[in-house]
């Protein structure tokens, strides 16, 4: 099944326009309300409100049983063998029926003949059926005047850069995530010391209080998202982030109209322990909030147990800026929620030097006035 | 005059007035000697010496008192003249005292003439002394100021390093050109401080350089902006126990480093003493 929305007005392809958060006809400008619009996929199963930033208590899903959990932890059961992830697939364009060849995990796209925007609703069904998608809100062409604040602020980057730079390509993309909702339960013990210094007399005094600090837990953290697609670089999907999840929509079909999408290549067990990770280190920084109040904690001894309580398949948004600069490529993401913008642009060696210089000419003339007002001489 | 005549006398006699006059001769080195050395003594004890103090060495406007007589009057008055320099480009009371019998550590010594000079209304804002000591064969240097921000004092390690420097023209009885040694490091190291030494300032800059630019370049590709605390929901988070008990207080105290150094009078200020033997 592809689809592709018409315009019943001229005819027109529509795409999804992120201004206004609608349908729109880029011809003749007609809308259409993408949440009156009926799910071409059918009715969701068990559409909970959005999970990750209710914060109301009553929401909160059951834990897994302990039974659950191991084999939720241990089977590593792969969706796709890496095969069907190379398969390629054929349909036909719905606008000029050429035969389209993609990738599998190909969910969106343009024809290659005639640019029509076609979703494959196919490859959108069941366990590759999306919970909710978070719509472009940045367009493309405020994309390229964000994208160009931005270079301007690469203040370490040749002066060329921004004037010469060709810009490449330039594509829209959502990018399959999981949104994970965990339980963080455990026990901190540790010595808690309070530091105070003071002077009397001839004497300056250290004096140190110590605590058996002990705290228990349960923390519940909602809506950290892994990025489950190959091709993406963990580390800058990461720091997209954040992304704001009072956007997210039921995901329907006419969000991806105009924009590539794939599927994800992960599942969330397969994920599980990238998450896992991030849930220690994040239970970690909230039980050391807990314990700031002391100058230093020893003796550290935590136990965390972490559950999945539910996850979700979700589609981010994301432009990908390919630029090519004095011959070499220059890849950059943006968050297209937020407009933050990931990726090294060149650094001009030049620039760094000046910095450099700059500093430590602050730094030298800074020491020299501390040394004059002492007492000492100019030279 | 007296004419001795030997030839008329006998031989035994020739021997036995040969062997007086030998005797004689040596008792009269022996003697000599000995006559000698106890010009040198003038005091006997070390309660008389410090009963008798030296007025010229605690006066603050004489420069050098040579009394174990180091240096010719030219030299001496050459090294007056250095002294008097030297005092007025750093304002620090410099002294060089020689003696031939003190029996006291000079390090002490070189202390007691800062004090009582300083005592004795001493002007200038520094203090600092040569003491060399013909009897112990040791020299020493002390150096004081009156206020702590270093600007008229030199360091124990270049107070040591000073001493070392001498050491050579010491040992060898150059005495003078061991003066001149004395003043040309002072005058490098007196309110010598780490902050204003060139080489020093440009390490220190280099190195916060370094650790401001290296993380502004990698941060060029752009930074992790979200914390716990962007995912941890309040509603069902919480501290389900806590304890904080009590258990002891420690209590360390140390000394504050600007009371040492045994002075009398004045706060703030330091002073401290090298010494060597040669
Ligand atoms: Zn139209
Ligand atoms: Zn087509």
């Amino acid at each position: 099944m592809v689809i592709n929305h018409k315009c019943v007005n001229c005819g027109a392809d529509m795409v999804f326009d992120p201004a206004s958060g609608m349908l729109t006809c880029p011809s003749c400008g007609s809308t259409l309300n993408i949440s009156d619009m009926e799910n071409e996929l059918g009715k969701p199963e068990d559409m909970d409100n959005i999970v990750f930033i209710n914060e109301d208590d009553g929401n909160d899903p059951e834990s897994f049983t302990e039974h659950e959990q191991m084999e939720y932890e241990n089977e590593n059961k792969q969706y796709f063998s890496e095969e069907d992830a190379r398969q390629v697939k054929e349909f036909h364009c719905t606008n000029c029926g050429a035969t389209l060849v993609t990738d599998a995990k190909v969910v969106s796209t343009n024809c290659s003949f005639c640019d029509s925007p076609m979703v494959l609703g196919d490859r959108l069904n069941g366990a590759l059926r999306p919970s909710y998608v978070l719509p472009f809100k940045i367009s493309k062409e405020q994309a390229k005047v964000e994208f160009d604040k931005w270079r301007k602020k690469a203040w370490l980057s040749p002066g060329k850069f921004k004037k010469s730079a060709r810009l490449r390509e330039l594509a829209g993309q959502y990018v399959p995530f999981w949104l994970y909702i965990l339980k963080s339960k455990g026990v901190f013990s540790g010595i808690g010391i309070v530091v105070r210094h003071y002077s009397s007399g001839n004497y300056d005094y250290t004096e140190k209080k110590y605590y058996n600090v002990y705290r228990k837990f349960n923390i519940d953290m909602r809506g950290i998202p892994v990025d489950a697609s190959i091709k993406m670089d963990d580390e800058t999907m990461d720091k997209l982030e954040p992304f704001d999840y009072n956007e997210l929509k039921e995901f329907n079909t006419p969000y991806l109209a105009g924009y590539l999408a794939e599927s994800y290549d992960y599942d969330d067990k397969e994920l599980y322990p990238r998450v896992k990770e991030r849930a220690q280190k994040y239970s970690i920084d909230f039980v050391n909030d807990s314990v700031s109040r002391y100058t230093s904690v020893t003796n550290r001894d935590m136990k965390i147990n972490i559950t999945p309580e539910r996850t979700d398949y979700v589609l981010m948004p994301i432009w990908m800026f390919n630029y090519n600069y004095e011959g070499k490529d220059y890849m950059f993401t943006m968050n297209a929620q937020t407009g933050k913008v990931i990726g090294k642009p060149p650094i001009s060696k030049a620039r760094v030097a000046g910095f450099f210089l700059s500093i430590s000419a602050i730094i030298v003339f800074v020491m020299r006035l501390i040394y004059v007002i002492t007492g000492g001489s100019l030279l | 005059m007296m004419k001795m005549n030997f030839k008329g006398m006998s031989l035994p006699v020739k021997k036995a007035l040969t062997g007086f006059i030998a005797t004689f001769m040596f008792a009269l080195i022996v003697v000599g000697f000995g006559l000698a050395d106890s010009n040198i003594v003038l005091a006997d004890t070390m309660d008389e010496v410090r009963q008798t103090p030296n007025e010229v060495w605690f006066n603050p406007d004489v420069h050098v008192c040579d009394e174990a007589g180091l240096y010719t009057a030219v030299q001496a008055a050459d090294l007056n003249e250095k002294c008097n320099e030297f005092s007025k480009e750093h304002d620090v009371n410099v002294v060089i005292v020689t003696t031939k019998w003190y029996q006291d550590d000079a390090v002490n010594m070189a202390r007691l003439i800062s004090d009582k000079r300083k005592e004795n209304k001493c002007t200038e804002k520094g203090i600092l002394v040569l003491f060399i000591d013909m009897y112990n064969r040791a020299y020493a240097i002390y150096s004081w100021e009156n206020d702590s921000s270093d600007n008229y004092y030199i360091s124990q390690g270049h107070r040591d390093k000073i001493i070392s420097d001498m050491g050579s023209d010491m040992s060898a009885g150059n005495y003078y050109e061991a003066a001149l040694t004395f003043f040309e490091d002072s005058d490098k190291w007196v309110g010598y401080r780490l902050i204003g030494q060139w080489w020093f300032d440009i390490i220190i800059a280099v190195v916060i350089s370094a650790i401001i630019v290296f993380p502004t370049v990698l941060a060029q590709g752009g930074k992790m902006t979200v914390s716990q605390r962007d995912y941890i929901k309040n509603p069902g988070t919480a501290i389900e126990a806590s304890r904080d008990d009590y258990i002891r207080t420690t209590v360390t105290r140390v000394r504050r480093q600007s009371s040492s150094g045994g002075h009398s009078g004045g706060g703030g200020g330091h002073g401290g003493g090298s010494g060597g033997h040669f």
